[in-house]
């Protein structure tokens, strides 16, 4: 199956309103968190006081990879605050009938970070974290709906919430970052893809390969060694036997 | 030196260092990342002394000296805040009536840009609920712009519900 992006604009409320009209099957909100501090650092999702475990699983799902991919913690309960901090948040996502999350995946007042969310490979990596976790949790595909935080906002127009450490706004860099997203899941082939192995370099693919569902991949720190089970349960050693992909199929790729 | 000069001396030094008996002292409330050890938890706040002229109005003090923010010798020790001279004016009114402060902002929100962010609104909110229930008389802290708190409370991405009393405005409005 698959999916379709659609923009929505004016007042937190409305938006959701107005996604729920259209029986979207998610809700994305778009923010970068900040502090007063500039060395803070780890990434949160915020879901609704009311959120179903979807939300949850999602949230927790997206922080951890967002995590992973740039070398910081995830924040909150687990990588989620259910709610917001004391409430400030939650009447972003709560109103909708779908899952919905409010992403802080970086800090703008972190000047590495802002610099990150500034590049191009930043946005590429967050834009793909966020579409497989679009895939991952939502098959079916469906309409999402993804909603630029702060900005367009009919009650307060020049909201553009935080300056980046080093110039720009939190908006403009969300939004862009939601655009590759919804480039990323509306590409895609519409059947079903298999799920993927890849390794990566900053924003830069360098190899891929296809996985059984069910294998448990497991990671040697000790002999800086992939191990991915054989259909027979023997590990291999899947750097020496899998074949890279072809770069233009590679980005194309989805994963699960 | 003789004893009653040595006293006289004493005394002087005493006044010169000490708070004088009409200033209040007040406790105002920072992050500090160093200290918290951690980055990664936004509501830390530690407590920092302020003197102010002797006043009843101490509500008022506090909030006027956390919203100057920190001073240079603060932010050298790693003290951070949202306030900063910037917003040194931002506070318009508190009043205490049965348990809660009525926090009456101007509207710097333009000065202010990343306290809607989880980050950011624990830092703000923590720091002016700190500072506020140092008085007895403080047990629950309710915010406006301009005496309107849905306004705030848009802001913040929060709904007017039980926990703002569904954002009613007249409790800000009480004595103009």
């Amino acid at each position: 199956m698959g999916y379709t992006v659609k923009f929505y604009k004016g007042d937190y409320l409305q938006r959701q309103q107005a996604a729920n009209a259209d029986k979207a099957v998610a809700y994305v909100e778009h923010h970068f968190n900040s502090s007063a501090s500039p060395t803070a650092s780890y990434a949160v999702v915020v879901v609704g006081s009311n959120a179903s475990s979807t939300s949850r699983n999602w949230g927790r799902w997206y922080a951890k990879a967002v995590a992973e991919q740039f070398g910081t913690k995830v924040g909150g309960d687990g990588g989620i605050l259910v709610g917001g901090w004391d409430g400030r948040g939650d009447g972003n996502v709560k109103h909708t009938k779908m899952p919905a999350v409010l992403l802080e995946p970086l800090f703008a007042s972190h000047p590495q970070q802002a610099e990150a969310i500034r590049s191009e490979a930043g946005q590429a990596a967050l834009a793909r974290i966020l579409a497989e976790s679009i895939r991952r949790f939502f098959p079916d595909g469906g309409l999402v709906a993804f909603s630029v935080g702060h900005k367009y906002k009919t009650s307060s127009p020049n909201d553009r919430g935080a300056a980046l450490a080093g110039g720009g706004t939190e908006a403009d860099h969300a939004e862009k970052v939601l655009e590759k997203a919804a480039r990323l899941l509306t590409e895609e082939a519409a059947a079903p893809t298999p799920r993927m192995l890849r390794v990566m370099q900053g924003d830069r693919l360098l190899f891929e390969t296809v996985v059984d569902e069910d294998a448990v991949i497991h990671w040697s720190s000790d002999r800086n060694l992939l191990f991915i089970p054989e259909a027979d349960g023997t590990p291999a050693p899947a750097p020496r036997t899998a074949r890279a992909a072809p770069k233009k199929a590679a980005r194309r790729g989805a994963g699960r | 030196m003789r004893p009653r000069a040595a006293a006289l001396v004493l005394l002087l030094l005493a006044l010169a260092t000490t708070p004088a008996a009409a200033d209040t002292v007040l406790r105002v409330y920072f992050n500090n990342a160093q200290r918290a050890g951690t980055e990664a938890d936004c509501a830390i706040v530690f407590e920092r002394t302020r003197q102010a002229p002797r006043t009843q109005a101490v509500a008022t003090a506090a909030l006027q000296q956390l919203f100057a923010g920190p001073t240079e010798a603060e932010r050298a020790a790693g003290y951070r805040s949202p306030f900063s001279a910037a917003t040194a004016g931002l506070l318009k009114r508190v009043h205490i009536t049965q348990g809660t402060a009525y926090v009456d902002l101007h509207d710097l929100r333009a000065q202010l840009p990343g306290v809607t962010s989880s980050c950011g609104a624990a830092e703000f909110t923590l720091a002016i609920e700190r500072t506020l229930r140092q008085f007895a008389t403080v047990r629950r802290v309710l915010l406006a712009i301009d005496s309107d708190p849905r306004r705030y409370a848009e802001w913040m991405g929060q709904d007017c519900d039980l926990r703002n009393d569904h954002c009613d405005p007249a409790p800000f409005r009480v004595g103009r």
